[in-house]
């Protein structure tokens, strides 16, 4: 009779699970963005070892959190096993999972189950605490309905499972010194009680458990926990390409039924955007970590993503799913998407590896080139598209300081070849216009004469990068600017160039490979840190200040450039490197990327955020390596009234601790004693009269 | 509803301006075109009036064959059809002439309710050709709108602008032709791919010869330049000497309060006898 009453229900169940698999399977592939994400799969296993099995990310700045649910994986890999040794007992009594190991390996088995499950208790207590007196101090609510039953359910399993071993020891089938707290259980609540009672109990807690066992695997996929279904593939399939690397839209082969570009209906996402959508746990850690939401704007990571799953749940098999648009009042709003900066904190922090971020441009791509987009940038856009820089200036004015410094223009009295060069300084749209700007490119060409570099730079040649275009969503404008930047490194056979904007460098590192340009590229940071390594530039005079260093988001999480700029700062002497509480992985945006730095934004806003933090940790300068960076913490100094932090580039912070004769920021000044300085060179080597 | 907006191409507000060779004109070697940023206004409030009523928007630009740009951009930014009344002297014909060539077209659209225009050309700094155009086609206007509210029953606009000192509120009934200022919204981007698919929008192209002049009361030769009924005898591009002078005062580390009131004295000094402007 057990084989047959089980074999219906584990039928059932399967069968059951098997619709839900299949339902999911058609919704995730009506979503039809190419996604390929089955190359390197070396990598991905690893990722799986790490990030799954090593829980490496859910332990991470969640220390409570990430302890709780260590010990919750770990708990459920174990428990699976007895659980499906306790189904397969239905079919085959007496059937021992590691009986087959012979000698005490199954008592082993049975030690360890023991305790595991307890330890699993203690995670759920954990986990009710977590949730209720543990303050998170973040705005965010959580859905707990779903987390009440899902735990509850794990419960259960725990206790119908001691219940069922306690029975089997009071029926003396089951060793009671391996199984030291079912023993206990045992002692407590069937010490007195006759064989009938104990076998009775037996079959109840049975039946409950692998009830339950199934209730759970079919209720998993209806719930925010059907992670524990999805973490696998998920993580498995995780996005293995830079991530400050956007797609490439083909405007070459545009189909005749074509409706848009980027994402506004649900079948322009991807498979794995589906799949990150039924993966997210609400846990919230994105959103914690965002700048936007930090700064109370609307949008929010993990309710994108949410959303997402909502659409589905709102709209499968209707007519919705393929007409409705999701950037819209109803579900994503213009001003959640256009409130990103890009800076992939949210995508850092996930444990599921969800691409929080991927959405949100791919989104406002739709927005947009459909021409939703309003406000300050448009002018900007406009500008880009006219000038080839962020302003409109006249391309000719770029770089003048290249006058003053002597520094060759390619195309314009510098040669027409590059190859005549080591290196070409990129010097982006900030170095070539931006007062603060200039005079940072200026003092990294001072500091590339200074230890010997051959180097151009392109001048009037070079436009920007389009970074801005393509991360406010005009994908079309970047590729112009792409194109006619890599045109003119061809043009002039550059094969290698170092970059001080970490968006020109991101832009020509990952994405200018899809546009046929195979310049090598490094940024200041590294080529400094390198110089000084070789002791080509000495840092010797001592600066004696407490120092911070603000991780730019495109230089250190997008580009993993982390360690090198710290490298030039340790080098220093006198200087103290105080680190921020957010740095390096964690490090908060200064509020410029994504194209922000061109738009209007509400009070309060993410820079004053940064800066405030940056105050607070009482140091005399900040370093950055970004010229947005620098820019957006003047304007925050200047909002609060603080004119004792310095702001600083890396690279002027070498400069001042080298051992220059001339050393001046002033251009009029520098170009007086460079005057001076060739005059009395002059005089030196004139014949003494 | 129907709505036409006047749109004009103008040298970009970066656009280094030099004269031509013959003095009267600017050299356009190398200028970049735009859509003359107060026309973009106008384009925006047409566009957002059809989100809200589903009035159709014609675009109306004048102008030699580069203006088919900006016509594309006012159609990328959400207008239904476009009409190009080509010229390649365009440019130089006046705004009279100008105003009854646009004037005899919506006169041939018909039942149009609404004209929108910019209210000045950033070019010329010319704010004729809409106004008279209201008057070649005797219907009522309103200038300079930082706000326009539609009873679409009662086919009549309410205009906002802002004069010295307050408001001022015009009601007009239909068909009206209203110009716009700055503030009154913010214009959209019309996005590349956007322009590309405006391609596919109607387009109507009127050459000038095709307009049949003498029913306007006018002749081949009050068009272009030598039909104006003004002449440009020289252009001068003024040359600006910047100098800055920082006048200390209010800085942290000159609290003192005399020492800022002595920089604001020095300011005025400066203001009433080096600058002469108070
Ligand atoms: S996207 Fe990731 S980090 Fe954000 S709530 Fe979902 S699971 Fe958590
Ligand atoms: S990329 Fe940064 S700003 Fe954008 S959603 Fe993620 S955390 Fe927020
Ligand atoms: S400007 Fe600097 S901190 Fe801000 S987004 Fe760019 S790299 Fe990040």
């Amino acid at each position: 009779m057990k084989p047959v009453v089980l074999s219906l229900i584990v039928l059932f169940a399967i069968a059951f699970f098997l619709r839900n698999v299949f339902g999911f399977l058609k919704i995730m592939f009506q979503a039809k963005r190419p996604s390929f994400r089955t190359d390197q799969i070396f990598e991905r296993v690893k990722g799986l070892i790490i990030y799954v099995f090593g829980q490496k990310r859910i332990l991470k700045n969640y220390t409570w959190a990430g302890i709780e649910h260590f010990m919750l994986f770990w708990g459920f890999m174990i428990i699976t096993i007895g659980s499906t040794e306790l189904v397969i007992l239905g079919f085959v009594p007496g059937f021992e999972a590691f009986g087959f190991l012979g000698g005490e390996a199954q008592e082993m088995f049975l030690l360890i189950l023991d305790i595991v499950q307890s330890l699993v208790i203690v995670a759920l207590i954990m986990g009710v605490l977590n949730r209720t007196v543990i303050p998170s101090g973040k705005r965010r609510e959580v859905n707990s309905i779903d987390a009440v039953v899902i735990l509850g359910m794990i419960f259960g399993l725990m206790i119908t499972d001691f219940g069922f071993r306690a029975s089997k020891i009071a029926l003396g089938t089951e060793p009671a010194s391996w199984l030291p707290v079912s023993s206990m259980w045992a002692t407590f609540f069937l010490s007195n009680v006759n064989v009938a009672t104990a076998a009775f109990s037996t079959e109840f807690f049975y039946w409950i458990h692998v009830c339950l066992l199934f209730a759970f695997l079919n209720y998993l996929p209806y719930s925010k926990h059907s992670h524990v279904l999805t973490v696998i593939p998920n993580i498995f399939f995780q996005n293995l390409e830079p991530r400050g690397k956007m797609s490439k839209i083909d405007f070459e082969n545009i189909p005749d039924d074509f409706e848009h570009f980027g994402t506004g209906k649900f079948e322009d996402f991807s498979w794995k955007d589906v799949l990150d959508a039924y993966t997210c746990t609400e846990c919230g850690r994105c959103t914690d970590n965002c700048p936007a939401w930090g700064t109370e704007k609307p949008l929010s990571p993990r309710d994108i993503v949410i959303k997402l799953r909502h659409f589905v749940t709102e709209n499968n098999d209707k007519e919705e799913m393929k007409t409705e648009y999701l950037p819209s009042e109803g579900w994503v709003t213009e001003e959640e998407l256009y409130a990103c900066t890009t800076c992939s904190a949210c995508v850092e922090v996930c444990p599921l590896f969800i691409d929080q971020m991927g959405k949100i441009v791919e989104m406002r791509r739709f927005l947009t080139m459909e021409g939703k987009m309003k406000g300050t940038a448009v002018r900007t856009l406009q500008k880009l598209g006219s000038h080839g820089n962020p302003w409109g200036f006249d391309s000719k004015d770029r770089a003048p300081w290249t006058k003053e410094e002597k520094v060759p223009v390619l195309g314009n009295g510098g040669g027409n070849t590059a190859e005549d060069y080591e290196v070409v300084f990129w010097t982006g749209c900030f170095g070539a216009f931006d007062p603060r700007g200039q005079e940072v490119a200026a003092t990294i060409s001072r500091l590339l004469k200074e230890a010997g570099v051959k180097f151009a730079v392109m001048g009037p040649n070079e436009t920007c990068t389009g970074d801005p275009a393509r991360r406010l969503g005009e994908e079309a404008l970047f590729q112009e600017l792409a194109m006619a930047n890599i045109e003119t490194m061809n043009r002039f056979s550059v094969k290698k160039i170092i970059a001080n904007c970490p968006h020109c460098f991101n832009s020509i590192k990952n994405e200018y490979p899809d546009f046929g340009s195979e310049v090598e590229v490094v940024t200041h940071s590294e080529f400094l840190a390198s110089l000084v390594k070789e002791g080509k530039l000495s840092p010797v005079k001592s600066l004696d200040e407490e120092i911070t260093y603000h991780d730019p988001c495109y230089l250190g999480r997008h580009n993993r450039v982390f360690d090198e700029p710290r490298e030039i700062l340790s080098a220093i002497p006198g200087l103290e490197l105080k680190e921020l509480e957010r740095s390096r992985e964690t490090s908060f945006c200064c509020g410029a990327g994504g194209g922000k730095i061109w738009m209007e934004e509400e009070a309060p806003r993410v820079n004053w955020n940064r800066f405030e933090e940056i105050e607070a940790s009482g140091v005399e300068t900040v370093a950055a390596a970004c010229p947005f960076c620098n820019v957006m913490f003047e304007d925050a100094a200047k909002y609060v009234g603080n004119e004792n932090v310095k702001i600083k580039d890396i690279a002027e912070l070498l400069e001042d601790s080298l051992d220059l004769p001339v050393k001046n920021s002033n251009f009029e000044k520098l170009a007086e004693d460079a005057g001076d300085k060739e005059q009395s060179k002059e005089n030196d080597d004139s014949p003494q009269v | 509803m129907k709505i036409v907006v006047l749109v004009r191409q103008t040298p970009d507000t970066e656009a280094q301006i030099t004269a031509n060779s013959s003095g009267n004109g600017i050299d356009e070697t190398g200028i970049k075109w735009i859509l003359n940023p107060f026309d973009e206004f106008a384009v925006e409030e047409a566009v957002q009036i059809k989100e809200n009523t589903g009035a159709e928007v014609i675009i109306l630009g004048i102008g030699p064959e580069r203006a088919l740009e900006t016509i594309r951009t006012a159609l990328a930014m959400g207008g239904d059809s476009a009409i190009h009344i080509k010229d390649e002297n365009f440019g130089d014909t006046d705004s009279y002439a100008t105003a009854k060539l646009i004037a005899a077209k919506i006169k041939a659209i018909g039942d149009v309710d609404l004209i929108l225009a910019g209210k000045k050309w950033i070019d010329e700094e010319s704010g004729q050709v809409p106004i008279q155009v209201a008057a070649e086609l005797n219907i009522p206007q309103a200038t300079i709108a930082t706000k326009v509210d539609i009873d679409e029953a009662a086919k009549s606009i309410k205009v906002q602008s802002e004069i010295e000192g307050g408001q001022r509120i015009i009601e007009l009934t239909f068909p009206a032709l209203v110009t716009t200022e700055r503030g009154i919204n913010e214009p959209r981007y019309a996005s590349l791919p956007g322009i590309m698919k405006a391609k596919k929008k109607p387009l109507e192209e009127v050459t000038v010869d095709a307009i049949n002049l003498e029913e306007l009361g006018l002749t081949a030769e009050n068009l272009g330049v030598a039909g104006s009924r003004y002449k440009v005898d020289n252009i001068d591009i003024p040359v600006i000497n910047r100098s800055l002078n920082v006048l200390k005062g209010g800085n942290s580390d000159m609290v003192e309060a005399g020492e800022v009131q002595a920089a604001a004295e020095n300011l005025t000094k400066l203001l009433r006898e080096e600058a002469k402007i108070i």
